[in-house]
């Protein structure tokens, strides 16, 4: 009998935890054309560091084309170079959709305009600690293709969770 | 067959409050926590004399200047400054009753790069004609209802405090010759987030501004190196310049695209450097523009691209000079009708890394007394890579 109760129990423990994309390091905004750092983390050998990318998108705007170089450093020395894939939408968590409006006002009137705020987190990189010591992450958001209006702009944001 | 089937279900609820149980137990909400290890420590307490002694004693080169072709100040000789005339009434001078001057008189404002491109501090010398020698005195400025959180440090014509977050240095100072208040007042604001400790030392340096305004004989001094500046500058000024050459030398290292250029924002949103990494064609038309400056062949004809490093204008004439690996690009605009004479420096430094040649070059239009920190700076980083040394870690 304790067999058969085996699995159900095991499958119900990795889901108990309640916490399955790990523990929040830090949330760091995006800004075009900057480095953005999150310095010193102390992590331990086989800490798996998950990057997720925060993305807010409003239906006034056209998408613009970001891509996001980083840079993981221990000691000063850079261990891995790379790029995180934007399009990745594979395991996307914590999406919701806002409606938000604004006034407008013209020569026929004041008119409401309204809008949908898209908000999702997206998997975009995992990263497996090598050795204990302190890490630092630097990201870049490069802009490919710029849109014309940029009032409600597209954020970018990076959360890095470890689990 | 009803005590097998009690033991079942005894076994079942068992297990369902133990699977319950650990779901409770283990479900944590993620929340954003803060790595209290690295929160800075920020007690500070009053001046000590060594700490005192430190920093009056540390190099600074100085000039002195003539205010209103009657007055004459000794400032440090990277600054700038602006004289106006203000009313008492303009002027806030501790718990001083400052209405009871019955003329208006005059203000200077002092500046260097850093100061002005971050407003990281503002350094005002007042000066306030009386006949009188003992009208003004720190215990005045004190005295009354005038908010102090705590005094670091106290001499009979200065004061160190804090008002919140907000540091104020004043010094008071009397001419017998001119019969006139030199009141130096020196204000980091709230504003500027950093330690109150490295705030606190800032204070010191600005005392030490002070403190020289009257100075006659004093020595020629110069900086040698960038790490001379370093270890002669406040420490939350050398973290500044720091800071945003972190971000420059990561872009040198790993960031920067062919062909691209980036300026990193400072804590305050600024920018003052610039780096390029030019393609063969960017970097030939910028060698060619120094040559041209060298010749002095700049005419109206001469071909400019908006992705040029060093863009030339026949409304302007230059000078070159080389300096420590550095270009030093005098730009004065030639007087027209309606235009004022400007006149700035731009310097340039090519960094070699890794077989690639990038372009360091500053972005804001410098004064001759600014120059040398910038030689000095882009030539360490030219050599080094990085902007950090011993000093100051």
């Amino acid at each position: 009998m304790c067999k058969k109760y085996l699995f159900p129990v095991l499958f119900i423990l990795g889901f108990s935890s309640c916490n399955p994309v790990g523990k929040e390091l830090t949330v760091l905004e995006l800004a075009t054309g900057e480095i953005v750092s999150a310095e010193n983390l102390s992590l331990k050998k086989g800490d798996v560091i998950t990057i997720w990318t925060k993305v807010s998108k409003s239906s006034e705007d056209e998408a613009g084309v970001f891509s996001v170089k980083f840079n993981i450093e221990n000691e000063g020395k850079s261990i891995l170079l790379d790029s995180l894939d934007m399009r990745a939408e594979d395991h996307v968590i914590n999406s919701k959709t806002t409606k938000e409006s604004y006034n407008e006002s013209s020569s026929k009137g004041d008119s409401t305009i309204y809008y949908t705020v898209h908000e999702y987190e997206a998997e975009s990189k995992r990263f497996t600690v090598p050795a204990d010591g302190k890490y630092s992450f630097d990201f870049k958001l490069i802009e490919r293709s710029s849109n014309n209006s940029s009032f409600f702009g597209e954020k970018v944001g990076i959360v890095l969770r470890k689990s | 067959m009803m005590n097998i089937r009690s033991s079942f279900s005894f076994k079942k609820s068992l297990l369902l409050i133990l699977l319950s149980a650990i779901c409770f137990c283990g479900c944590k909400r993620i929340i954003k926590s803060d790595d209290s290890e690295d929160a800075p420590v920020d007690d500070i307490e009053e001046v000590s004399k060594t700490e005192y002694q430190r920093v009056m004693n540390l190099k600074l080169p100085l000039k002195t200047v003539v205010i209103d072709n009657r007055y004459s100040l000794t400032i440090p000789e990277n600054c700038d400054f602006q004289t106006e005339k203000v009313t008492p009434e303009e002027v806030v001078l501790g718990n001083i009753d400052v209405a009871k001057i019955d003329t208006s008189f005059l203000s200077v404002n002092l500046g260097d790069f850093i100061s002005k491109t971050e407003g990281l501090y503002t350094e005002q010398v007042f000066i306030i004609p009386s006949d009188d020698a003992k009208r003004f005195t720190i215990a005045d400025l004190k005295k009354g209802n005038e908010r102090i959180d705590y005094v670091y440090y106290e001499d009979e014509n200065s004061v160190i405090y804090d008002q919140g977050e907000t540091f104020f240095t004043y010094n008071i100072q009397y001419d017998e010759v001119k019969k006139c208040y030199l009141f130096y007042k020196a204000e980091i604001s709230w504003t500027q987030k950093y330690p109150k400790k490295q705030k606190l030392e800032l204070s010191l340096h600005l005392l030490k501004h002070a403190k020289n305004l009257m100075a006659t004989n004093y020595p020629p001094v110069k900086f040698d190196s960038w790490e001379d500046y370093v270890v002669n500058m406040p420490v939350l000024e050398v973290n500044w310049v720091n800071h945003m050459f972190t971000k420059i030398e990561k872009e040198l290292k790993y960031f920067l695209d062919p062909d691209d250029h980036v300026s990193p924002r400072t804590p305050g949103n600024y920018t003052f450097v610039e780096l390029f990494r030019p393609s063969q064609e960017t970097l030939s038309r910028f060698n060619k523009s120094i040559d041209e400056i060298n010749k002095n062949l700049i005419s109206e004809s001469t071909y400019s691209s908006y992705e040029d490093i060093l863009r030339l204008n026949s409304q302007y004439d230059y000078q070159l000079r080389e300096e420590d690996g550095c270009y030093v690009v005098t730009n004065s605009s030639k007087v027209n009708a309606g235009y004022s004479a400007n006149t700035f420096i731009t310097v340039l430094c090519p960094v070699h890394y890794k077989g690639r040649t990038y372009i360091l070059k500053t972005d804001k239009e410098l004064a001759p007394s600014s120059t040398d920190f910038f030689v000095k700076m882009f030539s360490y980083f030219s050599k080094h890579y990085t902007l950090k040394t011993t000093a100051h870690q």
